[in-house]
């Protein structure tokens, strides 16, 4: 101890001399004592001035503490049970689960609290348009056409709720035959999708359970529903973007409002909705591995703003828009 | 002072006089409250705001001893007890991280991790913890001091006051204690990515 005493009374002293003198006084002190020398050397080597900053480790250790609540096999959320942990990443946590009353496994995304703002906010995108049309066509048999309320017919659904975005819409040429503007027939739509399994109005009912079951056994309170399986944002057509090839949505969304003026609040959706489609595909091979069945195409996002009573459902549907929906 | 804080001082005058089973008592407890305070001030700074570690244990400790008439033994048991929480929730992650990295069954893992800590600091934090171990043989109060500044996140200051000792105490060793640590780690040169470094 009296060594270690030694150590440290040395360093010390030796921090306090200036650079060019700390060996000479270093050689002195030690008398002959290499060991010691070398020790103390050593140590002054690895001196840091910085004393006033904040340690990483801390801020981590208190973000790792307040991180969301895990969810463990057996536990219930909604409509769905969780079977077992599958990965997890930046954003969030995404479990298997078993949703009983179809009799079939889906990949749930518990996501960070970190990430609430933008997920309200791509909860208020995505209930604002293409989002409500799609689960109103899935539910009815009339499912395999989308209509725009701006009367123009703009894109086709399929059964895995895939967009398929139609060129007309961008150009502002829609004719009466959007078979023919989309440049698919139906039967072809269905047979660009890699024979993907079936994605029906049972899906949308679960969804809607969710979203009204907010006693869930966790602290979530309100539910996001991102459809993956839509083309990316990034490999549309480029006379449909305007986009360059970047990857930020800000960019997107400004360069899709320049392009497409009052359309904006409907790209803004769609590029929404593209940004959440490339964050699922990312993952969504290692994802489907894990899970070992066919990929639903869908994604279930739930995260944990107490309190907050976000929803998707019908209700926000206009009457113009309902109109307009029935008499397709 | 209200139950639980009596409760509390009871548990750490209890562990201070040798009663290891006390603190298996306290970890739970500090851990709780912590975690409650953290997200509550992660919901409410989480704009553009980072939240102070320190900050997150001096209100715990005034939530949980509310009184202010507290002996500083009291209050330097608390700190390092609740060092001692945050140095665990980090060093479990980082270990549990590091078996899933070699290949290990998939473990499950809180959410936000991938932002909490680089791989390089995982393989760090694991690192540090071991290196503590062996400084508190030779030195325990140094041990102390980086495990609450670095693991607690709490100033010199609050370290001093919660070890009982001066301000010039801690600071020299601090640099002392971090000056061993960056050379257990691997030394100059080889801790670029970390640990004391980039603190």
């Amino acid at each position: 101890m009296e060594r270690w005493q030694l150590i440290e009374s040395l360093f010390h002293e030796t921090l306090q001399r200036p650079a060019t003198e700390r060996d000479a006084f270093l050689c002195q002190a030690c008398d002959g004592d290499s060991e010691l020398l070398q020790e103390v050397q050593s140590l002054v080597a690895n001196h840091c001035e910085d004393t006033n900053s904040q340690p990483w480790a801390a801020q981590a250790a208190a973000e790792l503490i307040a991180a969301v609540p895990t969810l463990e096999p057996g536990q219930n959320l909604g409509p769905y049970e969780i079977v077992s942990f599958i990965a997890m990443g930046g954003m969030g946590a995404v479990y298997r689960a078993r949703d009983p009353r179809m009799g079939r496994d889906v990949a749930i995304k518990i996501c960070a609290e970190r990430f609430n703002d933008r997920f309200s906010g791509e909860v208020q995108a995505v209930a604002a348009l293409p989002a409500h049309l799609l689960a109103l066509a899935l539910s009815t048999p009339n499912w395999r056409r989308m209509i725009s309320p701006r009367d123009k017919p703009w894109a086709y659904i399929n059964r895995t709720t895939q967009l398929i975005y139609q060129r007309s819409y961008a150009e502002g040429n829609g004719s009466a035959n959007p078979q023919e503007d989309a440049g698919l027939l139906p039967d072809q739509i269905d047979e660009r999708v890699d024979g993907a399994t079936v994605a029906d109005e049972l899906v949308i009912e679960s969804i809607a359970d969710v979203v009204r079951n907010s006693g869930c056994s966790t602290d979530v309170t309100s539910v996001l529903v991102a459809w993956a399986g839509g083309k990316k944002w990034n490999e549309l057509p480029k006379h449909l973007t305007g986009l360059t090839g970047t990857n930020w949505d800000r960019r997107r969304v400004e360069a899709a409002r320049a392009t497409f003026g009052r359309r904006k609040n409907k790209l803004r959706a769609s590029a929404w909705a593209g940004s959440q489609w490339k964050a699922c595909s990312n993952k969504a091979t290692c994802y489907r591995e894990r899970l070992g069945v066919p990929w639903n195409g869908l994604w279930t996002y739930f995260h944990s703003l107490r309190g907050a009573n976000l929803e998707i459902d019908r209700g926000v549907m206009s009457a113009e828009r309902k109109k307009l929906f029935r008499e397709y | 002072m209200n139950a639980r804080g009596e409760n509390i001082t009871e548990l750490l005058i209890s562990w201070r006089e040798g009663n290891r089973a006390a603190l298996d008592i306290l970890m739970p407890l500090i851990q709780r409250e912590l975690n409650q305070i953290a997200r509550r001030h992660l919901g409410r700074e989480r704009k553009n705001h980072t939240m102070q570690p320190s900050s997150l244990v001096q209100e715990a400790f005034l939530r949980l001893l509310p009184e202010g008439h507290v002996e500083w033994q009291n209050r330097a048991h608390f700190f390092a007890i609740a060092s001692r929480v945050m140095r665990n929730v980090l060093v479990d992650h980082a270990r549990r991280r590091s078996r899933a990295k070699r290949g290990g069954a998939v473990v499950h893992l809180p959410v936000d991790v991938a932002l909490a800590l680089s791989p390089d600091q995982v393989e760090e934090v694991v690192a540090v913890d071991l290196a503590l171990q062996r400084l508190a043989a030779l030195d325990e109060r140094k041990s102390k001091v980086l495990e609450m500044r670095f693991f607690g996140g709490l100033s010199v200051e609050e370290t001093a006051e919660a070890l009982g000792v001066g301000p010039n105490t801690v600071t020299r060793d601090w640099n002392f204690a971090r000056a061993w640590l960056r050379r257990e780690l691997g030394g100059e040169g080889t801790a670029e990515h970390g640990t004391l470094a980039a603190d």
